[in-house]
Parts: C-alpha cells; sequence; structure tokens
C-alpha cells in the first residue's frame, strides 16, 4: 500500500509541475480564425480588392457601415442612401425641391436650417466622418503597391480606382463643409498631432492632381462590362472634374471638361425607351449601366435602392403603372410650387407621382390631403417589400449637356448654349428654349436642372452656384443664415482641435 | 476478494463494535424497561455535526433538573435521566437543540451549525478559512440567508443581500438579465464549485442581421442571465469578494470582485436526507404603459397635426402668414364620436402567468461514498404571450473516499432549457422593424385585429406590423449547460494535501425562427426563416498544493499552484427568405427563394488562453493576529510578446481585539475585528491587441443584375501597440467586524478606495486619420465608498424572534488623471465624477409669445425654455451646468425575519436614493408630439394630452415646433425630462408554517410567497429599475458618452407580481 501511495503522489506531483512548466514554456500565441493580421493579408490580388472595397462601401445605397477604424467602432450612413442623413439626402431636401417630414432631432434643424456644430452628433453626421476614408484611401494606395502578391496590372488599375474614389470622397467633404485637413501623404497617418485644414487652392489641387493622375489608368466605361458595374471609371473622373470646374465657377476649364466628356463618345442622351411603354426619361432609371449613366450605384435586394420607399406614402396601397404593394416611409416630398414648374405635358411627369389610393380604398391628391408630389424616380417598382433593385443613379450624361450649357452661357451668352440645353428638353418632350438673355437662360438652365435631375442630388450646390440657396430658404419661411451655405465642423472636431481646426464662418469659434 | 478484505478491515471492524454497542445498549434498555418503566436510567448517545463529524465539548443538560455532562472526543456522552426528560444540548458555534428520552434508543443528536458563526467556514477561492480567520472584505450568504421561495436565477437572490452589491434586474422575462456589480463595478468574475467561468455570457444567440440592412430589427427580446442554467436550490453558499486583497487570487480577471458559487457538499454517513420543494405560482402583470384608447388617439392625432399645419405654413401663433393651403384633418367628428375605447393591443399580448416548480434532492452515503443529487422542473407560462420557459436541470455531486488519503469528487450539473421568445427590448430601425410591444404601442387602437378576409390589420403606418401578428412567429430556443469540475484530494502527509480540479463548461443555444408570410411583415412579406447556434465553452485545469500546521501559537497555511485556461465562443446563423409554403416553418428554410436575401455565416472567437500560478499565505497568531498574502502571475493571449505576463498581489492583515485581555470582560462587545487590506488586480476590458484588421467595414456591390457580387471590405481597425497592457485596479480596504451583546448585533463596516490606472483607453487621433484611435494604456480613476451591514436579533424569545438584517452602501468613482489627449469642455473639472451628467437647465416651455426669452429670440411657442445661466444674453458652454449623478447616492437592502412557534415570516425590500435618471417614455419616442401629428402617425401614452398646442395652451409638454436651440446645446442634453429618482421595492414577503412530524416525514413547510409586491417611486417613467443606467465604464466616459447614453432596458418586457403556494418537504 505504501508503495502504491508513492506512485500517486508522484503521478500528482508530476501534474501540479506540468501546470506551472505549461505556464513557461506554451505558446500563448493566439489562434486566429476569423480575424485578419498584418501577417495574413495583402497576399493576393483578393485581398487587394477587399481592401479597395472599403472605399466604395460609404458610397453605397444600404443604409449604411461601421467605420472599423473608429473606436467602437462608429456606424454611419451612407453617402448614397435615402436616409434624411446621407450626402445624397442633405444635398436636396432642405431645397425647394424636396421638403422633409419628419420632424426629429435630427432632420428638423435640417429643413429648418436650425443646425449648429452639435447638432448632428456622431453618427448623425455621416458625411464629416468619411474624412477618415479620405487617409485609408492614401494607406490602401500605399498598401497595394507595396504588396509583393498582387500582379503588377491589377495593382496600377486598384491604385487608380483608388486615387479616383479618394478624390470623390474629398469632392464629397469639399461640397458640405469646404476644405478640410485631409491626408493625402502617407508619411502622416498615424501621425498624432492635429493638423490644419488645408487651404481651399491646395485642396481644390489636389483633387484635381488625383483624378488626373488616375485617369489614364482607369477603364474608359464599365456600361458593357456587367461584372464590374459600379467601379470607377474614366467617365467618373472626368465627371469629377467637371464638377469641381462648375464648382468653382472656373467656366472655361468646365466647358473643356464637358466637351472632352463628349468626345469621348462613350455616353449619349436616350432618346427613345429602353422599356416598352415607357417615357425614354423613365426608362434610364430602370435600366441598368445605360449609355446615359455615368456612374450609378448598383442596387439589388441584398443592396437595395430605398429612395422610392423614402417618398412613397405610408398609406400607400396601389397607383397606376405601379406594380409595387407595399407602401412606403413618405419621409420626403415635391411641393407643389416646384412640381408646378414642369409643363402639363413635359413627359418627365412619368416619374413623378401625383394621385394614389391608400389602404382605406380613398384616392389621394393635391385636392385631398397629398402635401405635395411623390418623386419616385425609379418606377419600375416589382417588390412587394422596401426593397428596390434599381442602380441608384448619380452621374447622368444629361447633366454634361447642362453643365455645357451653362458654362457657355456663363462665358459668351446663351447663343451656343441652346443646343445642349435644347436636347434635354426635346427628350422631354417640351419645346425648344430660344430669345432669353444670358440671365434669364441663366435661371432657364436652373429650373431645367431642377426638372431633369430632381432627386439626383444635385439642387444644392445648383442653387450655391446660382448664388440662390439662402433666398431660396428664406422665401419659404426657413430661418436660413448667410453662413449656411457650408455645413459646420462637428463641435467635437473643434474641440479635439484645440484650436488648430477652424470652424466655417458663422458657427462660432 | 482477498484484497479487498485487507483493505476493508478496519472499517468492518470498527461497524462491528458500532454494532455491538447498539446490540448492548438495546439490551440494556430492554432490561431496564422491564424492570421499572418510569425509572430514572442511564442514557447514552452521540452529538454529530452536519458533515457527519462527532462534536467533543457539548453540554448536555437534562431540562429543569440540574444535571449536566460534557460530550467526549468521540461524541458520545452518558448522562442518567427518565423518558419524558427533555436533553438540552449547548456548544458555541452551534444551535441549542432539544430531544425528549424516548424509551429504547439511543440518543443521536445532528447538530447546526450557527448562522454569522466565526467558525463558519468561508470559501476564499483555492481552500476555505474560518469567519474569524478572514482579512479581506468577503460578504458570505449561506443557503438559510437566501430567499427560500422560487426564484428563477441565482443573481436574482441577490438582490439587496449584501452591501456592495448591485444586482439590477434587466429584463423581467423568465430568466431575464441582471446587471451585477460590485462596488460599481460590472462583470464580475463566478467560479462555480471552483471552475472560473472567464467567458460568462448568455449563449442565446440574437436574430442576426447576417450583416444586412434588411434585418428583422426586432433583434433583441432573449435578454437571460448566464447563469439561468444553475439549479437556484442546489446552493450551499454565494461568498462574494470584494476587495483585491482577496480576489488578488484571481489576479488578471477579478478586476470587477469575485463571486464565488458553491454547490451543496454530499454529506451523509448511512442517511439519507430527501427534500421536495414545490410550488406554484400566479403572476399578474403590473401596470404597464397606459396608451390612448381609439377616441383620445383621434383627438390626439387630429390636435397634434393642426398645429403641424400651421407651423409648416408659417401660420399664427408660429408665424405670421394669415392664409394656408388647406387643413384636411385625418379623422373626421364622426369618427372620433364612435371610435369609443378600440382594440386595447397590449392586452392582447398580455396575460396571466403561471410558474409551476418541483425540485427535489436526495443527500445521502455511506463512510466512504457520498452522493448529493438534484432534479428541478421550472415551468413558466409567462404574462407576455409566446415567452414561456420550460427548464429542467440535474445535478450529482459526488465525493468518493478511494482510501484514507485519496477522494475523488465530481461536480457534473446539466439542464436543458426549451422557450419561446416574444420580441422586446431594444431595436434598431424604424416602424417596419418594431418588435411586439413597440408595435402595441404604436398600432392604431382604432383598427379591428382582422380585416374582411381575415388577414391582420395595417394601422395609419402601414409598415408596423400588427402585434397580434406577432403570436404566429414560430421563436424557439433550445439551450443546454453542461459543467463538470471533476476533482481528486490527495493527502500527501498530515499537513500537506494536493488537489487537482479540471472544469468543463459548455453553454450551447439553437434559436429557430419563422416569420410566416400570413404575419404580413412589411421587410419579409413572404416570410423569413433563421436557424442559428451559439455556443460558449470555458475550459481549465488547476493544480494547487495546500500546507497547513500549527506550531503552538503560531498557525501557517500555504496554497501554492497552477492553471491553464481557455475560454471562446463561436457561433453560426442562415437565414431563408421567401416561402411558397408557411407548412414546413423553420424545418426547412431552404426552401427560402429569394436568393439575395438568404445567407449563411459563422464566426468563431479568438480563444482566450491563460496561464497561471498563483500563491496564498497565512499566518495566524493566538488566533489574534493574521496575516495573509494572495498573488497571482497570469499570462494571457490577448496581449503582446512583451505584455503577455502581469503580476498581481494582495496583502491584508486583522486584529481580534476581543482576543486581547483588555476585552476579555466585556460584556458589550463580544466580537471585534479590525482588518486592512491592499492589493492590485487587472482588467483586460475585453480588448485584444492583436487583432488590426476587421471585416466589419460593410461590403459592396460591384456589378448589374445577374453579374453582381456583393464583395466584403477589409480595413485597419486597430494601431499595434506593442505596450498595450492589463488596466491595473490599486485597492484599499478597510474593515471591521463587530458583535456586540453575545453576538445579539452583528456586522461589519467597510471603506474602500479602488484606484484604477493604466486605463485601457481608445485615446482619439486626429478623425482625418485611417485609424482614428490607439487604444493605450492612460489615465485613471478613483472608486471610493463606505459600506456597512447590520443583523440584529430584536426579539429572542421561547416562541416569538425577530431578527433585522440591514446594509446600505454608497460609492462615487471619479475621475483621477485624464487622458491628456481628450481635451476638456469648459465645463468639465479635471476630477469631476465618472457619472455626471451634463447639460443645460430648463424652465418649462413657452406657453406664448410673450414668454420667448430675449436670448431665444429664434425660439417659438411650444419650444422649451433653456437658462441663460451666464446671464450674457445668449445660450452656449458657458450655460452648461453639472445636473445630477446617474449612479444612486446610496443603495439599501433589508430583511427582516419573524417566527411564532411554527411560523415563519420574512420581509425583503431593497431601495436607491439619489439617481439621475432620464425618463424612458421619452426615450422611447413616447412623449414626442411628432409621434402622432403625421398622417402616419403612432399611438403613444396618455401622457401626450399634455403636449402644448396652441389649443391646448397650459400644456406642459414641448410643443410641434423645431426646437433652434437643441443644435447649439455643446453637451447635448438638458434636465427636461430628467430628475432625481428614488425608489423602494418591497420585493418579498414570504410567510411559512412548518409541520415537524419526525416520522416517514421528517417535516413539512406550507408558505406563501408574494414576489414584487409594490414598487414606491417619483420615477415619471416605467420602472427605475429597469431603466436603470448601468455604471459608465472608463472607456466609455472616455469616448464622450455619459451615463445619459447608457440608458438602460427600452420597451421592457412587462413586471409582474408573483403569488406563490408551495411546500418544502424533508424525508
Amino acid at each position: 500500500m505504501k508503495k502504491y501511495q508513492n506512485k500517486v503522489n508522484l503521478a500528482l506531483s508530476v501534474a501540479v509541475c506540468a501546470l506551472f512548466v505549461v505556464a513557461c514554456k506554451k505558446s500563448l500565441e493566439p489562434q486566429e480564425l476569423s480575424e485578419l493580421t498584418p501577417q495574413n493579408f495583402y497576399q493576393s490580388a483578393g485581398d487587394a480588392n477587399a481592401a479597395l472595397m472599403t472605399l466604395y462601401v460609404p458610397f453605397t445605397s444600404n443604409w449604411g457601415n461601421d467605420d472599423p477604424g473608429s473606436s467602437g467602432p462608429t456606424w454611419y450612413a451612407a453617402l448614397y442612401n435615402a436616409d434624411p442623413k446621407t450626402y445624397l439626402s442633405r444635398s436636396m431636401i432642405n431645397t425647394d425641391e424636396i421638403t422633409n417630414t419628419a420632424q426629429d432631432g435630427i432632420t428638423g434643424p435640417l429643413e429648418n436650417y436650425t443646425w449648429g456644430p452639435d447638432t448632428w452628433v456622431g453618427a448623425n453626421d455621416p458625411t464629416y466622418y468619411k474624412v477618415s476614408y479620405v487617409a485609408k484611401a492614401t494607406d490602401i494606395m500605399s498598401a497595394i503597391n507595396a504588396s509583393a502578391a498582387v500582379p503588377a496590372n491589377i495593382k496600377t488599375a486598384y491604385i487608380a480606382e483608388a486615387q479616383g474614389l479618394r478624390a470623390w470622397l474629398m469632392f464629397v467633404l469639399y461640397d458640405f463643409y469646404g476644405p478640410l485637413n485631409v491626408k493625402t501623404s502617407e508619411a502622416t497617418l498615424t501621425d498624432t498631432a492635429e493638423t490644419p485644414r488645408l487651404s481651399d487652392t491646395a485642396y481644390v489641387n489636389q483633387m484635381i492632381r488625383d483624378l488626373t493622375q488616375a485617369l489614364p489608368n482607369l477603364q474608359p466605361s464599365y456600361n458593357k462590362d456587367a461584372a464590374n458595374w459600379g467601379r470607377v471609371s474614366q467617365g467618373v473622373a472626368n465627371m469629377l472634374l467637371l464638377k469641381i470646374y462648375m464648382m468653382k465657377k472656373q467656366w472655361a476649364q468646365a466647358q473643356v471638361q464637358a466637351q472632352a466628356i463628349i468626345s469621348m463618345g462613350v455616353y449619349s442622351l436616350v432618346t427613345t425607351p429602353l422599356i416598352s411603354g415607357q417615357t425614354a426619361y423613365q426608362s434610364i432609371f430602370n435600366t441598368s449601366a445605360n449609355p446615359e449613366i455615368i456612374y450609378a450605384v448598383p442596387a439589388n435586394l441584398t443592396s437595395p435602392n430605398y429612395w422610392p420607399q423614402e417618398v412613397l406614402p405610408s398609406d400607400y396601397a396601389s397607383a397606376p403603372g405601379i406594380e409595387q404593394e407595399a407602401s412606403g416611409w413618405q419621409v420626403q416630398y415635391m411641393p407643389w410650387a416646384f412640381y408646378n414648374k414642369y409643363d402639363p405635358t413635359d413627359q418627365r411627369l412619368s416619374t413623378i407621382l401625383t394621385s394614389y389610393t391608400n389602404v382605406n380604398g380613398v384616392v389621394r391628391n393635391q385636392a385631398n390631403g397629398m402635401p405635395g408630389a411623390c418623386p419616385l424616380k425609379y418606377t419600375n417598382l416589382t417588390a412587394n417589400n422596401e426593397a428596390t433593385s434599381l442602380d441608384v443613379v448619380v452621374y447622368r450624361y444629361a447633366d454634361v449637356l447642362l453643365s455645357m450649357a451653362e458654362a457657355i452661357n456663363e462665358q459668351t451668352g446663351p447663343a451656343n448654349a441652346y443646343q445642349y440645353i435644347n436636347q434635354v428638353r426635346e427628350r422631354a418632350g417640351v419645346s425648344d428654349l430660344s430669345g432669353l438673355t444670358q440671365t434669364t437662360m441663366r435661371q432657364a438652365i436652373l429650373d431645367e436642372r431642377g426638372r431633369e435631375l430632381y432627386a439626383e442630388g444635385v439642387r444644392r450646390q445648383d442653387l450655391l452656384r446660382n448664388g440662390s440657396y439662402i433666398s431660396t430658404a428664406l422665401a419659404m419661411g426657413r430661418s436660413a443664415q448667410p453662413y449656411d451655405t457650408l455645413y459646420p465642423i462637428p463641435q467635437v472636431i473643434i474641440v479635439q482641435g484645440e484650436g488648430i481646426i477652424s470652424q466655417n464662418a458663422g458657427y462660432g469659434n | 476478494m482477498l484484497v479487498c478484505q485487507t483493505k476493508y478491515k478496519t472499517a468492518k471492524m470498527k461497524k462491528r463494535r458500532l454494532l455491538q454497542t447498539l446490540l448492548g445498549t438495546t439490551i440494556i434498555i430492554l432490561l431496564s424497561g422491564l424492570q421499572l418503566r418510569a425509572q430514572q436510567k442511564t442514557i447514552t448517545g452521540k452529538v454529530l455535526d452536519a458533515e457527519n463529524n462527532p462534536v467533543a465539548g457539548v453540554t448536555v443538560t437534562v431540562k429543569d433538573k440540574n444535571r449536566a455532562t460534557v460530550t467526549k472526543e468521540n461524541g458520545t456522552f452518558t448522562i442518567s435521566a427518565s423518558p419524558g426528560d427533555a436533553l438540552v444540548f449547548t456548544s458555541v458555534g452551534y444551535e441549542m437543540q432539544e430531544s425528549r428520552v424516548r424509551a429504547g434508543s439511543e440518543i443521536k443528536i445532528t447538530l447546526t451549525a450557527t448562522a454569522n458563526s466565526l467558525n463558519e467556514a468561508i470559501v476564499v477561492g483555492y481552500g476555505t478559512q474560518q469567519k474569524k480567520e478572514i482579512t479581506g472584505s468577503i460578504v458570505s450568504l449561506k443557503e438559510a440567508d437566501l430567499p427560500k421561495d422560487v426564484t428563477p436565477t441565482i443573481n436574482n437572490m441577490l438582490q439587496g443581500q449584501a452591501a456592495g452589491l448591485n444586482a439590477d434586474t434587466r429584463s423581467a422575462q423568465p430568466g431575464g438579465g441582471l446587471n451585477i456589480n460590485i462596488r460599481g463595478q460590472n462583470y464580475p468574475l463566478y467560479v462555480i464549485d471552483g471552475v472560473p467561468l472567464f467567458d460568462n455570457q448568455a449563449a442565446e444567440p440574437a436574430i442576426s442581421s447576417g450583416g444586412n440592412s434588411n434585418e428583422i430589427g426586432f433583434s433583441g427580446g432573449v435578454d437571460r442571465d448566464p447563469l439561468e442554467n444553475i439549479n437556484p436550490n442546489d446552493i450551499e453558499s454565494i461568498e462574494i469578494l470584494k476587495d483585491a486583497s482577496a480576489t488578488a487570487i484571481y489576479g488578471s480577471a477579478a478586476a470587477n470582485g469575485v463571486i464565488l458559487i458553491t454547490t451543496k457538499h454530499p454529506k451523509g454517513n448511512n442517511t439519507v436526507t430527501t427534500e421536495y420543494s414545490g410550488g406554484y405560482t400566479v403572476q399578474t402583470p403590473k401596470p404597464y404603459y397606459h396608451l390612448l384608447n381609439a377616441t383620445d388617439f383621434e383627438t390626439q392625432q387630429d390636435r397634434l397635426a393642426y398645429d403641424q399645419y400651421l407651423y409648416n405654413n408659417g401660420l399664427a401663433p408660429y408665424g405670421t402668414n394669415t392664409t394656408g393651403p388647406g387643413y384636411f384633418p385625418l379623422f373626421n367628428q364622426t369618427q372620433i364620436d364612435t371610435a369609443g375605447q378600440g382594440t386595447g393591443w397590449l392586452g392582447l399580448l398580455m396575460r396571466h402567468g403561471i410558474i409551476d416548480q418541483h425540485n427535489i434532492s436526495i443527500n445521502g452515503g455511506s463512510d466512504r461514498t457520498q452522493v448529493f443529487a438534484s432534479f428541478n422542473y421550472y415551468d413558466n407560462t409567462a404574462i407576455l404571450k409566446n415567452s414561456d420557459f420550460v427548464r429542467y436541470m440535474g445535478r450529482v455531486n459526488i465525493v468518493q473516499k478511494i482510501n484514507d488519503w485519496v477522494k475523488v469528487g465530481l461536480n457534473l450539473t446539466m439542464s436543458q432549457i426549451n422557450s419561446d421568445n416574444a420580441s422586446t427590448g431594444a431595436n434598431d430601425g424604424g416602424a417596419e422593424k418594431f418588435n411586439s410591444l413597440q408595435s402595441a404601442y404604436a398600432f392604431s387602437p382604432a383598427v379591428k385585429i382582422y380585416d374582411s378576409v381575415g388577414g391582420f390589420t395595417k394601422t395609419l403606418n402601414s409598415q408596423i406590423m400588427n402585434p397580434a401578428a406577432f403570436l404566429i412567429i414560430q421563436d424557439k430556443l433550445q439551450t443546454g449547460r453542461i459543467l463538470a469540475a471533476p476533482n481528486v484530494e490527495v493527502k500527501v502527509l498530515d499537513h500537506l494535501k494536493v488537489n487537482l480540479v479540471g472544469g468543463i463548461d459548455r453553454t450551447s443555444s439553437n434559436r429557430q425562427f419563422f416569420m410566416p408570410s400570413t404575419a404580413n411583415n412589411f421587410l419579409y412579406p413572404d416570410g423569413v426563416g433563421q436557424l442559428s447556434t451559439q455556443s460558449i465553452q470555458n475550459y481549465s485545469a488547476e493544480g494547487y498544493a495546500t500546507y497547513s500546521q500549527a506550531f503552538g501559537d503560531h498557525h501557517i497555511s500555504l496554497v501554492g499552484g497552477g492553471g491553464y485556461y481557455k475560454s471562446f465562443n463561436e457561433n453560426t446563423s442562415m437565414q431563408g427568405v421567401g416561402f411558397f409554403t408557411n407548412a414546413l416553418g423553420y424545418n426547412d428554410i431552404g426552401l427560402g427563394t429569394n436568393i439575395a436575401q438568404n445567407y449563411v455565416q459563422s464566426f468563431h472567437s479568438l480563444d482566450v488562453i491563460k496561464i497561471s500560478q498563483f500563491f496564498r499565505a497565512n499566518y495566524d497568531y493566538q488566533g489574534k493576529y493574521i496575516l495573509t498574502v494572495n498573488a497571482r502571475r497570469d499570462g494571457s493571449s490577448d496581449f503582446a510578446a512583451n505584455k503577455k505576463y502581469g503580476v498581481f498581489g494582495g496583502l491584508s492583515g486583522a486584529w481580534r481585539i476581543s482576543q486581547e485581555a483588555f476585552l476579555a470582560d466585556s460584556k458589550v462587545i463580544s466580537d471585534l475585528k479590525l482588518r486592512a487590506g491592499y492589493g492590485t488586480v487587472g482588467d483586460d476590458a475585453g480588448l485584444n491587441a492583436l487583432e488590426l484588421y476587421a471585416t466589419n467595414g460593410g461590403s459592396f456591390l460591384i456589378g448589374s443584375g445577374g453579374a453582381a457580387t456583393y464583395y466584403p471590405s477589409v480595413s485597419a481597425s486597430q494601431l499595434a501597440n506593442p505596450n498595450l497592457t492589463w488596466e491595473t485596479i490599486r485597492n484599499t480596504n478597510f474593515g471591521i467586524d463587530y458583535g456586540l451583546f453575545k453576538n445579539r448585533i452583528t456586522g461589519t463596516i467597510d471603506v474602500f478606495r479602488n484606484d484604477r490606472v493604466n486605463l485601457l483607453n481608445a485615446v482619439p487621433l486626429p478623425a482625418n486619420n485611417a485609424v482614428s484611435y490607439l487604444n493605450v494604456n492612460i489615465g485613471s480613476q478613483r472608486s471610493q465608498g463606505v459600506e456597512f451591514s447590520i443583523t440584529t436579533k430584536n426579539i429572542v424569545g421561547k416562541s416569538f424572534r425577530w431578527e433585522t438584517s440591514f446594509n446600505i452602501a454608497d460609492y462615487v468613482n471619479r475621475w483621477l488623471t485624464r487622458n491628456p489627449y481628450n481635451p476638456l469642455e469648459p465645463y468639465q473639472g479635471v476630477h469631476d465624477r465618472i457619472d455626471e451628467v451634463y447639460g443645460w437647465e430648463t424652465a418649462g416651455i413657452i406657453k406664448s409669445t410673450s414668454q420667448i426669452p430675449s436670448y431665444m429670440p429664434l425660439a417659438t411657442v411650444g419650444n422649451i425654455i433653456y437658462k441663460d445661466v451666464s446671464g450674457k444674453g445668449q445660450l452656449g458652454t458657458d450655460d452648461v451646468v453639472k445636473l445630477g449623478h446617474s449612479s444612486p447616492a446610496w443603495n439599501l437592502g433589508m430583511t427582516n425575519r419573524f417566527s411564532y412557534k411554527q411560523l415563519d415570516l420574512a420581509v425583503s425590500m431593497y431601495a436607491k436614493l439619489k439617481m439621475y435618471l432620464q425618463s424612458d417614455y421619452y426615450a422611447e419616442g413616447l412623449l414626442s408630439a411628432a409621434r402622432l401629428s403625421v398622417s402616419n402617425g403612432q399611438n403613444t401614452i396618455t401622457a401626450i394630452k399634455s403636449v402644448w398646442t396652441a389649443s391646448n395652451p397650459n400644456g406642459t409638454l414641448p410643443g410641434i415646433a423645431s426646437d433652434a436651440y437643441a443644435g447649439l446645446n455643446p453637451s447635448g442634453y438638458n434636465n427636461f425630462f430628467y430628475q432625481n429618482v428614488n425608489y423602494l421595492r418591497l420585493s418579498n414577503i414570504t410567510l411559512g408554517y412548518t409541520w415537524n412530524i419526525r416520522k416517514a416525514i421528517k417535516s413539512v413547510r406550507f408558505y406563501g410567497t408574494i414576489q414584487n409586491v409594490a414598487l414606491f417611486t417619483n420615477y415619471k417613467g416605467y420602472d427605475p429599475e429597469l431603466s436603470s443606467q448601468a455604471p459608465v465604464t472608463a472607456s466609455a466616459a472616455q469616448t464622450g458618452a455619459t451615463a445619459t447614453n447608457l440608458l438602460g432596458t427600452l420597451n421592457p418586457y412587462p413586471q409582474a407580481l408573483s403569488m406563490t403556494f408551495g411546500i418544502n418537504a424533508t424525508f
């Protein structure tokens, strides 16, 4: 028995010692079963594509995404989603084009021009925080460039796309906030010190430089490449350059740039319906990758287009020509005053709903409680839920023609501008313009852009360029201030900036 | 056989001797009985303790006769007495006991240890200590201290029981979760039968979004307590280790305190005790949200919509316009007049609940094998339909003595919970994603349940699913847990023993969800099904040696050992969308035809591996001066190579002043001990320093039509910081344990200071960086507090007894040093409290244009009036003031126990005083005029009648007009919907009657219990406990979140009043 006892003691002592030994020898390396680390990433073209996708994600039509580089991480709304928080919506829903009904703490101040630097905190100011994606682009460009595993041709293509996306993100930020302190140099990416905002010239030049450098390495277009539709092409880079020149009122460069897009020969105005039974205009928004579309955010049921739901009345049951059964949120509508700018024969009205039957079987229209027209835009609505599979149209050839008309009119008056604006008018089935002065032509182009490009997120830019953004708001009874032409930098950024980051004029600090 | 015989020889011989003695005694008794019936005779007997060990030194007296003796070393005694006499057994540390002398039997007495006895064993982690030896701050709750009635989970038993421990119900659903915090720190480490559970979370998976925006939305609903599957009836004791000198032995996992749970130890020597307890409970829903009826709904909609119309068109009183486009009321007077009460949607979802519980346990054994086994059945037909909960639990605890020096044991529990799940709680989306309660709040009371063709009706906002349609959702959960702790104890030498303890803890849960197309859900009109599983796993192996020896007045005890731990969780989920038939439910979700919305996903967390060595030394001189040292070295896979290891330690001492000669004769002080301790522990704050890229940045669709691909994205999520390591908590604790007037009054006073240094913090980098934060160790906080507990035996009569236990605690958590990279707002002080709520003060609302303050020129009628505290004539940063503190100033708990003969009565309550809370009605948007003023308005609570409109000039809630100043408020908060809240919950009243039969059935106790009896509060919301904020954590506070962001449960599961009738029987 004594012998046995010794054996047990020995075994136990070994076991206890083993637990100590384990503590010394056993590796504490974690097992990465579903996480990526520097050791296992950027090792293939697929990895590079996944990194590049980080820069596309902010443009999605889906609701939004977590920013993995933010603490938390924080969820932000996407740029081209239809929610009132997004870049798309804030570019139009407080103008005369669209009115928003949600009187909550987020949208109320937008609609009533009562926003301040503390109104949209964190995730409620999704656009500003895209500034981090500019740095992500810089990081991803250099990481793709440094990876030995990515084939050279793919490297060049992906870096060009990333550079184009960087410029696009910068343009979006510039549109809302003016020049920001974006990071376009790899060396500064992990600096802990705050940096001041760039000068206007430096910022604009950086955008132009990125686009110019990216252009030769981008594909001309993806309209005929179904698998890659939605990637940044030369068409997109050219369009961004046009937008920058227009915004800066550099009319001569704008005219050259518009001509460059026209001369590409890739894009054209769709004048015959692409879908039978629809107007030509109507069919553009119901047909993916048609020749008029320079860029659209691809959408399907996994990543839907929510615009129609955002504008359909919540008691909607049916309307002529629409298969859709499900109602919408009716968050925004087109005021009747704007709707009345259309000629009654305008074919573009085929995309705007002015009457529908509600769930109780009552027909509702302007005379019966509809607060405004329903700016559907997309009419091939077949699903019976909130999901719409139609691409969200962002840049379109008609915009190029109208910009061309505007650039010419601003330089030399209407004479050479008519041909461009009238192409658009003819397609809509309304009469040609003639006999206008430079001033009346300016107004005509603004109105035409309003009718043609409604719900495409251009109205705020158009009114700003025209100088009538504030006056339009005041005329609607909003308490707009002269400085409301730019949105404020979020207060938390100003505080964190400790005086280095300046606030936009009029917002204090 | 031969071997066996030799081996068991001694035992057999002992048995034989015992038999002989018994036989002899019996013969003597029989003979004496024949001779003289009622004459005095010699009585023999034996006194044992609960563990069946003999108790020496027990005084045995014959009642009312001047005769006494004392038990010997082997517990036996002899005394002369007559049949019918009462023998009284008294001994220090045990309850007094009486026994009648009967003819013809040897007396066998089992003494029970006195509650709060100083010799009571306290579990301290890798061993036990006697209460008198304890030097740290530990609360020990024994079975007798814990509520005896039907409690769903162990954590429920802790409410109001211990000073410094807060247990707030987070969800009132069956098995619902609680927020447990010790001294203001959340998520203590649980150790069950010696097995530390490093990953302690409920396994029930949420309904997944699959990364898809088209998520169902009411993903919440299941909020269960991680200990839902451990049987509360199996608990022998719960020890709460509060200070670092005690918890340091658990090192890097012990930052938030440690709760040691010990299940019933098997006992009995040739005895078997069987206990049955059962209860039948009726649950009555407490008054829930008071919603508008149909008439009121239509009236209020018209009233608010009209003001919305006036405001939108700049008409008086909001503007100067005189004409508008015309107003179309949604409801005309005839509709309003005939609407009546309408449909009560909440009533449709709620009902009376029933809990049926049975628990049976068997405890017994031989001299070598002891077994405790229990079975529990708990069936709750819940007050919210579709959330029924059935639980089966079994436990076997075995101790087997292989021989005199080897003992093996196994503590094994298995459980199965089958439940349905009604969707409640938080929600992440708009009206189309409302859960069942939200849809019941919002649905128009003016519509009926079904339309003319039998389908579910729609409300004004047709995206809201009909509340009744939630009842046809199938949502099943099956959760199984196995927790096994095998152990071996070997007595190597007289004073040295070695223990090996293994731990296997696996909780797995399946969820099966199916919403048929007939539910007419807006997002999934053709139906959706989901299957998901989640598994939480903890594995551990520990070995330790204990050496304990006395050298004269010196007593030394040493424990040292090591352990290996691994924990992880994994889950999978899949979704099918679009079903041509509802017949198969979730049984074949592969039938889902909507390919774009179907998905499969899986996840396995990083394995957290921990390797540790630990050590404890106790030294005690004459039982007067006691010193304890605890230490642990932890290695964790969470940190980079040069910071993998951390050493934590604690030192504490105690002086039992009452043992000193000068107090020996004190009539007042019967026990007095001073304690002091210092220790350090760690916290990894759930962070892994090594993950640098993440896939959670969303996906993007590339391609057109059928050629489209939804590409995932990968991007940098963390910057590498090789110096990142544990937060360290440095804790100092002083305490007094006191006993007065022969321990009629006992209790504890503790004061503590917790310095949490090297906080793991997300330092904000410039927002224009790719990764805009860096995890570093920076900043520190100080938490200070005081805890007081007292137990008084108010009346100790022969038949009437009354005992009161009361505890009260307070702590304050402040910044010591801030993160220098996080500049303070002007209104923030460097050393402010962490739960400080900053904001603008308000002074009601603007009821007429003449009331618009001069410093608020943009304001209009119906807006909130903010106070211009600075007097500068405009609102801004300098008007922000400290409004209040979200943590309660005082936490109190009290239990009164009365007994009169066979009757017993216990009354428990707990309270929190002065906590600054937001109204949950406001947080849920139920007080907003915008909710009802639009044509797709949603129903709300009756308080909406107080919203200011032109037609309701005395309204007290903000009106329709947009608030121009809200966006200028740098804090983002104002006090309009806040208040300092006090509440007292009368949590439990139990009345019992015990009938001692002493035959086949030893005793039966009948009892009635009322749980959640009453709530007394000034809170202008539903229930301040469900709404109470979790204490703000360092990381949350650093990222700018204040207490106000952390509002508890929204759309809470309704509370119930529970009335139980039950029986406990001992056989």
